[in-house]
């Protein structure tokens, strides 16, 4: 390596514009980045050139020094700043999803570096927002890989040649070749947003939707924001970065003051709250035991009943039952057929149902759990609560909250 | 952290009934994926034994879904998650208990548990069931390159005899610790039966290979390894039939985790 002064410490990343390495400075005693970018293809060796062109031009804090430039092997290095902190992605990733407050001051970091490129007179375009190439620590964010840089005065020609896109974070214009602009930018920056408070990424099979659909306790005004960035049509979008940078600076303000309103009255925030709580999605959930005990059920651990996934059931059209979970039968129930011939009892007993999905695995209904699941559920009787020769009639209904029925169906069984 | 799951559960050659339990939780909250992992081996010689593993896993899987998952969202120190697993496990110590004294029987289980908490994990063990934990060896040159190392304590005597179980006296104590978690590595949990043998060797051989691979399908080298659903489930199967071929009788349960 050039006059043996860097030492490779590790790999940092490998990626489509060249891998990225740890490097050691023997002279300068310090820890630099060294990106190296093989010069096969065209495509690369221009994105080498505007990479360096980019940095050499830019002296900002939240964005990496240039501090050295040669070639190698077919293959041009560059050193760079080495940025403290961790990708993004990979911070969203390892601890999910940030708070409101979190997401917009970091926003409002970038929106001030991205603002600082688009000004004249750098006049630039970074052309590659992602999540990859954003740099997390402390709070601040640094932005990295200019190889899809283009100038504002350059565009008229090279429009496309420098454009890279990312599903999901590229603008939909860029798809017909329309090239990269500042709306671009802000496109991809209101995805990087949605993917902050959400955790998922935008080119998901939902796409980019209304962040409070899913998450309540984020404000109105958050949801705006990345609703505006991420217009199809750019005129739609916001006018430049300044607009974003001045929405974002007014949230940060109210959020130090304690004035952003995320409920509007003590009910809204009760109920919201504990949504909250209990907002959680099953990934999987086994059960397999061939004991039937389930110990005593007391306090806390006695349920009675379900937000979501309701199974109500009727018995000759006057006893009820609800779902309590699989096999949590607990003596309230049929113990033998006799208990089950008047409809008219003033406290009818429970109806044990389990709740299987197809591939028989036992579903754990909590109560007042809110759960997503795509897949086909199995109800499934105890044999024993039917009496031979009686015919039963069966009513099954889904219902969102308590009041709201989303279906029902209605089952005639022979008991034979 | 993704988290990527199997289990494994049979009454094995000799038995009509299995008295091991399981339970398996895997949810995703705000802040990230978290798992409970329980298994329970019923001991044979006593009456009612798969009643108290029944009663042990249950009550464990309500905990976690009332008062684990509460702790998990409001980001509790690990103290306390730790005093709640304590204060569940003498719950359930005194539940069986009851449960003796009304049925007039003596009964028992293992309980070997683990909570898997974004970067940490949480675990309970009491009697012969085990914890493994799978990482790849930093040495590439070693022999194998798979490390397996038992998490839990084994408490049965020379003889093999169990001297500690949830159940019976009542007067017995949970293993209780706690640690960090990494990337590419991998938990199993099972009782005795599945771990017949050399388990170790075994054990790496069959989940080892799985550490390193993603749910998208491709590894660094362009095979195609993706972790897709019932990956891990199989080579539990494998496993299981692995350990009977060695003379393993016993019921077996087990379940295996590997964290992307």
């Amino acid at each position: 390596m050039r006059e043996r002064r860097y030492r490779i410490v590790r790999k940092l990343a490998e990626g489509g514009s060249g891998e990225t390495y740890l490097v050691w400075d023997k002279r300068l005693e310090r820890n630099w980045v060294m990106k190296r970018i093989a010069l096969g293809e065209a495509q690369r060796q221009d994105a080498a050139l505007r990479e360096v062109a980019a940095l050499r031009q830019i002296h900002r804090e939240g964005i990496p020094v240039l501090a050295d430039v040669f070639y190698e092997e077919a293959a041009v290095c560059l050193i760079m700043e080495y940025m403290e902190g961790v990708s993004l992605e990979e911070k969203i990733r390892e601890e999910g999803p940030m708070e409101e407050e979190t997401a917009v001051r970091c926003a409002l970091s970038l929106a001030e570096l991205i603002w600082f490129l688009h000004l004249p007179p750098l006049g630039m375009i970074h052309g590659d927002l992602k999540p990859l190439n954003l740099v997390y620590h402390d709070g601040r964010i640094a932005l990295l890989d200019f190889g899809g840089a283009v100038w504002e005065c350059d565009r008229a020609g090279k429009q496309t040649a420098g454009c890279c896109y990312t599903p999901g974070y590229g603008a939909p214009e860029l798809l017909q070749e329309c090239g990269v602009s500042q709306k671009s930018d802000i496109y991809a920056f209101g995805a990087v947003l949605f993917y902050l408070v959400t955790g998922e990424q935008p080119c998901g099979s939902r796409g980019i939707y209304a962040v409070r659909e899913e998450n309540p306790f984020l404000s109105e005004k958050l949801q705006e924001i990345i609703l505006k960035c991420t217009e199809t049509d750019p005129e739609k979008r916001y006018g430049s970065m300044e607009e974003i940078c001045s929405q974002l600076q007014h949230m940060t303000a109210a959020h130090s003051c304690g004035r952003v309103k995320r409920q509007k009255t003590g009910k809204d925030k009760r109920q919201k709250e504990r949504k909250q709580e209990t907002i959680f999605r099953r990934i999987r959930s086994v059960l397999l035991t061939e004991g039937k005990y389930g110990g005593a059920v007391s306090g806390t651990t006695a349920r009675s009943a379900l937000l979501l996934a309701v199974g109500l059931l009727s018995f000759s059209g006057g006893i009820r039952g609800v779902s309590d979970g699989p096999e949590r039968y607990d003596g309230k129930g049929p113990a033998s057929d006799g208990e089950w011939v008047s409809a008219a009892q003033a406290q009818p007993p429970l109806l044990p149902v389990s709740i299987r999905t197809k591939e028989g695995e036992l579903f754990l209904v909590d109560f007042d759990a809110v759960y997503h699941t795509d897949e086909n559920l199995m109800f499934e009787l105890p044999v024993n609560c039917f009496e031979k020769g009686r015919e039963y009639e069966v009513t099954i209904s889904q219902s969102a909250g308590k009041g709201e029925l989303l279906r029902q169906r209605t089952f005639v069984i022979c008991a034979d | 952290m993704r988290m990527h799951t199997g289990v494994y559960w049979s009454a094995g050659s000799e038995h009509a009934a299995n008295q091991d339990s399981l339970s398996l939780q895997h949810i995703k909250l705000r802040k990230g994926e978290c798992l409970l992992a329980v298994v329970c081996d019923g001991i044979g010689s006593l009456a009612c034994s798969q009643e108290a593993g029944a009663l042990a896993v249950r009550q464990m899987t309500d905990w976690f879904y009332q008062e684990g998952k509460e702790l998990i969202c409001e980001n509790s120190a690990k103290e306390m998650i730790l005093l709640a697993l304590q204060r569940q496990f003498y719950q359930i110590q005194e539940n069986l208990t009851t449960f003796q004294q009304t049925q007039n029987i003596r009964t028992g289980t293992t309980l070997t548990g683990l909570l898997l908490v974004r970067n940490r994990y949480y675990l309970m063990h009491i009697g012969d069931s085990r914890i493994y934990h799978i990482e790849n060896r930093k040495n590439p040159f070693a022999k194998l390159h798979v490390k397996v190392r038992c998490m839990t304590t084994d408490d049965t005597n020379s003889q093999g005899c169990l001297l500690k179980c949830l159940g019976m006296a009542g007067e017995d104590r949970v293993f209780l610790n706690t640690g960090k978690i990494k990337k590419r590595t991998g938990f199993l949990l099972c009782t005795d039966g599945f771990c017949y043998g050399n388990e170790k060797l075994r054990i790496g051989q069959a989940l080892g290979p799985v550490l390193g691979w993603r749910r998208t399908g491709q590894s660094g080298k362009g095979q195609n390894t993706g972790l897709k659903n019932g990956v891990i489930d199989r080579r539990l199967e494998l496993l299981g039939e692995q350990a009977v071929k060695c003379g393993s009788r016993d019921n077996m349960a087990a379940i295996g985790i590997v964290l992307e």
